[in-house]
């Protein structure tokens, strides 16, 4: 089935992507799933009334097809899904759904782990915070960094 | 030609504008200035070092020669997602 990766202009629903995802696993054991929310609050507390994620149509894909299709390569898993939001997206809503399948679970939560720490700080969006007093356009925390410099790739620079 | 802004840079430039390049094209560096120029409002947000071109999808250095017809991107630093 391989890697699978899809950029969604409006709001989707992570049940139904993992529904459909085990249904199209033949043979695999073990399915591991992440989903991140944008939350109501900002690093600094303030309320959050709005994420924007600004994208390039092109890049931005490509980035998300080549973040899918390098945890599939590494981890030996058999199938790889992300689902990432961009434009407007609520407090509450999801932002991100990233899965991967695998004969036994070892691989499948490793592929899963590292999907989200590349799409952290390798995804070609550009990320703003919208809140009571104003917008501010975010960059990679020191903790995403980190914790994408633990797969020691090169990073695409 | 069309030349694309994202992110914060897209707040002062605008999400493209039309600029007329000679047939021989230019560098990126000259493009960058003449950008600078023609949106004064973008300026000092567009010849920041962090700030990237991309030529057809890819990045390029400021050393990349720009031809007419080629999609062109200024790119802040990516947020992830």
């Amino acid at each position: 089935m391989g890697a699978e990766a899809r950029l969604a202009a409006a709001p989707f629903r992570p049940e139904d992507e993992l529904a459909d995802f085990i249904a199209g696993r033949g043979g695999d054991g073990a399915v591991v799933s992440f989903v991140g929310l944008a939350r109501p609050a900002g690093a600094d507390g303030e309320a959050v009334t709005g994420l924007f994620l600004d994208s390039y149509p092109g890049m931005t894909e490509s980035s998300l097809a080549a973040i899918a299709d390098g945890a599939l390569t590494r981890f030996g898993v058999s199938a790889v899904r992300v689902v990432h939001r961009c434009g407007q997206i609520a407090p509450g809503e999801p932002i991100v759904f990233a899965a991967a399948a695998s004969a036994h679970r070892r691989a499948a939560f490793e592929a899963a782990d590292y999907l989200m720490d590349r799409l952290k700080t390798d995804a070609a969006f550009w990320k703003r915070e919208d809140g009571v007093d104003g917008s501010r356009w975010i960059e990679p925390a020191a903790d995403d960094r980190a914790a994408r410099a633990r797969w020691s790739d090169p990073c695409p620079e | 030609m069309k030349i694309l802004f994202f992110g914060r840079l897209a707040d002062s430039a605008g999400r493209e504008v039309e600029l007329d390049l000679p047939a021989e094209g230019c560098t990126v560096a000259e493009l960058r200035r003449r950008l600078a120029g023609a949106l004064p409002q973008a300026a000092g947000e567009l010849t920041r070092p962090s700030i990237r071109a991309c030529i057809d999808l890819e990045v390029a250095p400021e050393t990349a020669r720009v031809m007419p017809g080629q999609e062109v991107a200024f790119l802040p630093p990516l947020s992830g997602g």
